[in-house]
């Protein structure tokens, strides 16, 4: 199932602290872990992402540095701090609240689906 | 979609075209290099699953989306003005470290020039300098004592050389003298070589002054600090010496005493450790036998 836009544009942010909190990552090995772990679900163009790494950056919830990859191509590297490590919790938690309230109104028109 | 003329740019068009749109130029090379590098790993993923150099090439640049949007939101995270404002912020510091060690370091920089430019001819605390400009400085006496030997714990201790120099006493400036002896000890085991006296090494004039060890004034003070009723507010130190040249069983020591009473005639060297060791020499300033 492909999801539609407007309902990934509030939650890439999530996505993209949640990715870097397992490690430091660039943004092609993000966007290749998100299909496979979304079942490419959220196979959004992937541009999108670097304005909203670039924005994290600038904000201080991610901070950057290059590293040669052993290919030989220079890779820039996220890595999230703690600033963003905190605001990834406030949007987690934020996002299970949305979820909450969605799941509760589906579950009450059920019937009327069914 | 996007239009079939937009999805046959190449990665350079590509990068271009978003860079077009983000005002604030000195990040465009940081972010081309970014996007190429994702082109490049989408495009490199693409052809190990078998699919040609161009087309997946072209797949990794339409994999991205239009680069004008792109480009648009890539100018908000990159607003011109503080981005100047960045650029001239780090300017300004590194001008000022630069400053900072320029006028910090040139001038230490400039002594140390200085001094090997024109060294110094005499330095009046150098021992080995006293020798070397023998004929400049007046030497009250210069012997070697006959009878100034000691063995303690199968070390053997002999005084080499005395000089006798004039010399202001360094803190009233009132003429005083400068004791220097070559100190001499030696060990059968060339591991036990260089004793390390400087801590129990001190002075006694004829005349009852004493001149404490340079290792001695810091634990008397402390000690002074401690009772000041019992024990006595230190002197300035006075008695020095270190090891000036080794061999294998012989180490030679430079040792000296400054601020002696120029009446005194004869000075000893003492050492005593806790109170359990103890060595003196007696010397005489005239040159001779001492106690004579």
């Amino acid at each position: 199932m492909k999801a539609d836009k407007s309902l990934l544009s509030g939650s890439t942010t999530l996505l993209v602290l949640s990715l870097l909190s397992t490690g430091d990552k660039y943004g092609y090995q993000m966007i290749a872990e998100l299909e496979e772990k979304s079942d490419r679900t959220f196979s959004m163009k992937e541009g999108t992402l670097y304005p909203i790494l670039h924005t994290l950056e600038k904000t201080g919830a991610v901070d950057s540095y290059e590293k040669e990859a052993p290919s030989g191509r220079t890779r820039k590297y996220y890595h999230i701090t703690k600033k963003g490590l905190k605001l990834l919790g406030e949007k987690k938690e934020e996002w299970t609240t949305f979820s909450q309230a969605v799941n509760a109104v589906l579950a009450g028109s059920a019937p009327t689906l069914a | 979609m996007a239009a079939p003329g937009k999805s046959r740019l190449t990665m350079e068009q590509f990068c271009a075209q978003v860079c077009a749109r983000v005002r604030f130029w000195p990040d465009h090379a940081a972010i081309t290099a970014e996007l190429t590098a994702h082109l490049e790993d989408h495009a490199a993923a693409l052809e190990a699953r078998g699919i040609s150099p161009e087309e997946a090439a072209e797949r990794a640049v339409s994999a991205m989306g239009d680069p004008e949007v792109l480009g648009r939101e890539l100018d908000k995270s990159h607003r011109p003005l503080p981005g100047w404002f960045q650029i001239l912020f780090r300017v300004s510091v590194r001008t000022a470290l630069v400053l900072l060690l320029v006028f910090c370091f040139l001038p230490r920089a400039t002594d140390l020039y200085d001094l090997i430019a024109a060294p110094p001819l005499y330095n009046d605390d150098d021992t080995g300098v006293i020798v070397e400009h023998y004929d400049q400085v007046e030497v009250l006496a210069d012997y070697r004592p006959e009878h100034a030997v000691c063995y303690l714990e199968h070390y053997t201790f002999s005084a080499e050389r005395v000089l006798v120099t004039p010399r202001e006493h360094s803190v009233t400036g009132e003429p005083a003298l400068r004791v220097s002896v070559l100190l001499k000890a030696v060990h059968l085991n060339p591991s036990l070589r260089c004793p390390r006296i400087s801590g129990w090494l001190w002075a006694e004039d004829d005349l009852g002054n004493r001149y404490p060890g340079w290792n001695q004034y810091d634990p008397a003070e402390l000690l002074h600090g401690l009772y000041p009723e019992q024990a006595a507010a230190p002197e300035l130190y006075t008695t020095m010496g270190g090891p000036s040249l080794q061999t294998p069983f012989v180490t030679y020591y430079d040792v000296y005493v400054i601020d002696v009473d120029p009446e005194a005639v004869q000075l000893t060297l003492r050492f005593d450790r806790y109170g359990k060791i103890q060595l003196s020499f007696p010397l005489s300033l005239n040159g001779g036998e001492a106690g004579g």
